[in-house]
């Protein structure tokens, strides 16, 4: 009988693999003819203005990005020559931009479609001429600062004053130092309680790429930003330093102020360069990831799906891959408020598997609601699965199910190979009696291990199979 | 007996099996070594090996770097490799890179990296001997130190890409001959002190030794492969000169040093022509390259032991910036001889600027073409970019406010409490000219330039706001440092090295001080509005 099943299972064009295109519109929204544009931010506008900075260090506004007809795209060029914006948002009839040296303020005073006042709010972080010394900048918090993570000199030193911190402008133009321990950001965004994360880069003290919540006065992992502590007052030095080879779980024990990552995105399996992020407040014009957050991958050209949690006051949860397909390697990513997504990148120094040297393009749910794990959630003994759509209970087994755990070294050298190997044993898969969500009760979790989830036999029901399988959750506390 | 041979034999033949070349890898592991290349190899280096992106970043593909011994392959995975590096590309066989490849060895392990070298070595048209773990065991050992990624130049000198196999000349001889000339001997008439075989069929002075002075002949025979005309390009310190089968084809003549590379064309059937090569060193340093392309050939072929420096194209495209009609560009990147917050300015018509917002002052002025995109906005851009015009003069390479206690105290700059130096911006006015704003503790100051393009400088304004409680003692400009200043005949007017001339005229400062190399304007601020006006003139 299950191998009959099974066959016609196999045969059936019934249950083709979900596609993208069924539940997701990514449309390329042309540039203007002639000009590279690499591009490093944008910014959500009144009217439907759209603003785009490059790499080159070129400020654009492009009118119709919303458009139906993407033909009808109109470009002007706002002003040539800042400094490698990495940040940028609209407030009070002016642009504010995370520049290579500063954050700076730009209007157009005259309203002829130039800007013509550049002011300076904040330079007080070091640059030396070295081009991996990048600052990505947030939109502003609540109160009304813009959160800044400064990349290591070259990626590895810290030759420049603040070089491996995360610190706030305040609107005055005062600098708080805020975190010390990071490496090499790929963007810096919130999450929907309003909590502050960036994206940290496989390499050094990076086992693998991951998200990473910047609480005020924690250190991030990268010890060699830590030369700054004493140029400050509000945060106290470590006490301890980290040890090389160790594990991160480890060093939390002699390190309070470690924060593990929130999420790791496992390196070449997720992604291997994580960029923006952003988080989905369309309540519901997006699909159905309300309140999920987003984030950007370079190399993969993709966008992956990260939904969090808090245990034992941290966050932690899991990484799903999402979009994919984009033409070059994703940077900035604006979600605008009616529920277009609008995504820019490049692959300049940096490949892509989207082989355009640059893009701009905006994606839009196509109002088909995709089966996906909605969220996942840490158990004591296991993990709870809720699902976009009512399941089959009869696929809620834990035949349909796999799960292999790992982590990574805690080392100076670059990334690391997974470590410390184990699989998890799911023992029982019950559904709930609404049929949208699923208890796994898990053997041997791993405190500090990414779990990856396989989800194979999992069916809606509707007969659909999920859109994606794979789950990874970095289990940093098992909650009691 | 028998039996007992014949398992000896089975077993040598499957130990054969295992060692031999190319086999043996089984077709398994290289599955696994493709998936995992998928992983995490392709994205930069491409699915088909040709380098991502059309080939903007290096291929594997019948690459040089990644054939031969494999020691050069798993060092560049452990350790990585970083700055400029040659790939001959099909293409352009001259292409060069100025990317990054991160160090691996801390993230794939011994199998993983024994499974992708595997793949890429014996992929796309590249054919190697199979690796095996001990091989990069060995080299964790040799290099497990190490913590910087490799530069192209170091790693070659440790692994040199081998050299061309067979010997580009075959039977080659050396003769040495002792003595002193100034211009190329009769070598037909001198008697030879030492004759050697150039096992490696180069051109090589090494048997030469130590000799200061001396002199050297070649001859041997160079296959052809194909018909056609074929360019000889010699280089030499001293002289020089090639034949082919007996007849002058290039000549670099009498004393000099490298680079009077001399090119020469001669028609060659297929198959062996008579080289000779003769060459003589007077004193100073020797060497010497020669090179041949023709048909066939990619790129050149080197017939030297040392490498002939053949011309390379540009590093990066031009990508000029020019300000708009009646306009003014702006670049704000790594601008060289000024600091990383620097502004260039460009006016339209030639004149340009740049602004360190670190210094708070105008350290480069340059004439014609305002700037060159191409170093920065190509690969990562790393690394500094000069102006693109002429006559550029570097005013000042320090901050410019700043105190002197006495007349010859040392210069000390304005950098906190009452001094703090701060960037403000700019604003664009007319002509999009930008006014640059900054403070100085509780000093207000706004900082505009006016190109003059009949008498070729700018009027460069400076206007202090200063609070009622007075400005801080002992105030002072730097106006120049660095070049040697001299008094014009004209008032308070001065000459900044040889073609530049600085009028200063304020109300509210005293006679410029000059000092070995600086030019400062001791400061006498009042209340309110002051202001210095600085007249830059080319000479």
């Amino acid at each position: 009988m299950r191998s009959l099943l099974l066959s016609l299972a196999l045969i059936s064009p019934l249950f083709a693999a979900p596609t993208q295109e069924e539940f997701y519109l990514r449309e390329e929204i042309p540039l203007p003819k002639g000009e590279v544009m690499e591009i490093g931010s944008i910014a959500l506008m009144p009217d439907k203005k759209v603003a785009v900075t490059t790499r080159r260090g070129d400020l654009w506004i492009c009118e119709g990005a919303y458009g139906k007809d993407l033909s009808k795209v109109k470009w002007s060029v706002a002003h040539r020559g800042l400094h490698e914006p990495l940040g940028m948002f609209y407030q009070d009839g002016s642009l504010f931009l995370t520049q290579r040296p500063e954050v700076s303020k730009l209007t157009d005073t005259n309203n002829d479609g130039k800007i013509d006042s550049f002011e300076t709010i904040c330079a007080d972080w070091g640059i030396n001429g070295d081009y991996h010394e990048y600052a990505f900048g947030s939109t502003p918090d609540k109160d009304g600062n813009v959160w800044v993570v400064l990349c290591l000199t070259g990626s590895f030193n810290a030759n420049s004053p603040w070089r491996g911190w995360c610190v706030r402008i305040t609107p005055e133009g005062e600098m708080i130092p805020t975190c010390s321990g990071i490496r090499s950001p790929g963007g810096i965004g919130f999450n929907a309680a309003g909590d502050t994360f960036y994206t940290d880069n496989q390499g050094v003290w990076n086992g693998s790429s991951s998200l990473k919540w910047l609480k005020p006065g924690t250190f991030q992992g990268n010890p060699t930003g830590n030369i700054f502590y004493p140029d400050q007052t509000a945060i106290e030095p470590l006490k301890n330093q980290p040890k090389d080879g160790s594990r991160i779980t480890t060093e939390r024990e002699r390190i309070p102020k470690f924060i593990p990552p929130a999420v790791v995105l496992p390196h070449g399996k997720v992604g291997q360069s994580p960029t923006a992020i952003i988080h989905d407040q369309t309540g519901g014009k997006f699909g159905p990831f309300a309140n999920q957050v987003f984030v950007g991958e370079q190399t993969h050209s993709e966008v992956q799906r990260v939904f969090l949690e808090k245990v034992n006051g941290i966050y932690q949860g899991a990484v799903i891959k999402y979009l994919s397909g984009f033409e070059a390697g994703i940077i900035p990513m604006r979600l605008s408020d009616d529920g277009t997504l609008f995504i820019g990148g490049s692959n300049r120094g940096w490949a892509s598997r989207g082989s355009k040297p640059f893009t701009f393009e905006r994606v839009r749910s196509t109002g088909k609601t995709p089966f996906e794990i909605l969220e996942m959630r840490a158990k004591p003994d296991g993990f709870e699965l809720t699902f976009t759509d009512a399941v089959d209970p009869a696929s809620i087994k834990p035949d349909s199910f796999s799960m292999a755990a790992w982590t990574y070294i805690y080392q100076s050298k670059y990334g690391s190979p997974e470590v410390d190997q184990a699989t998890p044993v799911i023992k029982s898969a019950t559904v709930s009696p609404d049929g949208k969500s699923a208890r796994l009760i898990v053997d041997s979790l791993v405190k500090g291990h990414v779990h990856h989830l396989i989800s194979n036999g999992v069916r809606s029901s509707k007969g659909s199979e999920l859109w994606h399988k794979d789950a990874y959750y970095t289990l940093n506390e098992i909650p009691d | 007996m028998f039996i007992s041979n014949q398992r000896h034999l089975r077993q040598l033949a499957l130990l054969l099996a295992t060692l031999s070349p190319l086999a043996l890898i089984s077709s398994s592991v290289a599955e696994e070594g493709k998936t995992l290349y998928m992983t995490y190899c392709s994205a930069c280096h491409a699915p088909d090996g040709k380098g991502a992106n059309d080939g903007a970043f290096p291929p594997l593909a019948n690459s040089p770097w990644l054939n031969g011994k494999p020691d050069r392959s798993i060092q560049i995975v452990l350790h990585g490799l970083q700055g400029e590096i040659a790939v001959p590309t099909d293409k352009d066989p001259n292409k060069t890179y100025n990317l990054v490849m991160p160090p691996q060895g801390g993230s794939l392990t011994d199998p993983q990296i024994v499974a992708i070298l595997n793949y890429v070595r014996n992929s796309w048209g590249n054919k190697n001997k199979a690796i095996a773990l001990n091989d990069v065991a060995k080299n964790r050992r040799t290099t497990g130190a190490r913590t910087t990624m490799w530069q192209a130049d170091e790693l070659l000198k440790k692994h040199p890409i081998e050299a061309n196999t067979p010997p580009p000349i075959k039977g080659l001889i050396s003769k040495v001959y002792h003595g002193s000339w100034k211009t190329r001997p009769d070598f037909s008439k001198l008697k030879p002190e030492a004759t050697y075989e150039e096992h490696k069929g180069l051109i090589s002075i090494a048997n030469a030794g130590n000799l200061k002075s001396f002199g050297m002949v070649w001859e041997g025979q160079l296959p052809i492969a194909k018909k056609g005309n074929y360019t000889f390009t010699l280089d030499s310190d001293d002289g020089s000169a090639v034949y082919l089968d007996g007849k002058l084809v290039a000549e670099v003549k009498g004393l000099g040093g490298m680079g009077r590379a001399k090119s020469g064309k001669t028609k060659l059937s297929k198959g062996l022509h008579d080289i000779r090569v003769e060459y003589f060193e007077f004193s100073g340093q020797e060497a010497i390259t020669l090179a041949m392309q023709g048909p066939g050939i990619k790129s050149h072929l080197q017939l030297s032991a040392v490498k002939p420096n053949i011309k390379k194209g540009p590093r990066w495209p031009s990508i000029p910036i020019d300000p708009p009609v009646n306009g003014t560009a702006f670049y704000r990147g790594f601008i060289d001889g000024s600091t990383p917050r620097s502004i260039g300015v460009g006016y339209h018509g030639g004149i340009n600027l740049a602004f360190s917002a670190d210094n708070l002052n105008i350290e480069l002025l340059w004439q014609e073409r305002f700037y060159d995109g191409g170093h920065h906005w190509t690969g990562r851009g790393q690394g500094n970019e000069p102006p693109a015009g002429k006559n550029t003069v570097k005013l000042t390479s320090m901050p410019v406010w700043g105190t002197l206690d006495s007349a010859t105290a040392a210069w000390q700059a304005a950098d906190q409490g009452e001094t703090k130096r701060r960037f403000r911006g700019y604003q664009l006015g007319e002509n999009d000219r930008p006014t640059f704003n900054y403070e100085v503790g509780s000093l207000k100051v706004s900082d505009v330039s006016t190109p003059e393009f009949d008498t070729k400088g700018i009027t460069r304004t400076i206007t202090i706001d200063a609070p009622g409680s007075g400005a801080p003692k002992n105030l002072h400009l730097m106006i120049c440092n660095g070049l040697d200043i001299k008094a014009a005949d004209s008032a308070n007017t001065y000459l900044l090295g040889n073609n530049m001339q600085v009028e200063i005229s304020s109300n509210s400062s005293v006679p410029a001080l000059v000092r070995s190399k600086e030019l400062i304007l001791p400061l006498q601020l009042k209340a309110g509005e002051n202001q210095i006006t600085l007249r830059y003139q080319w000479k």
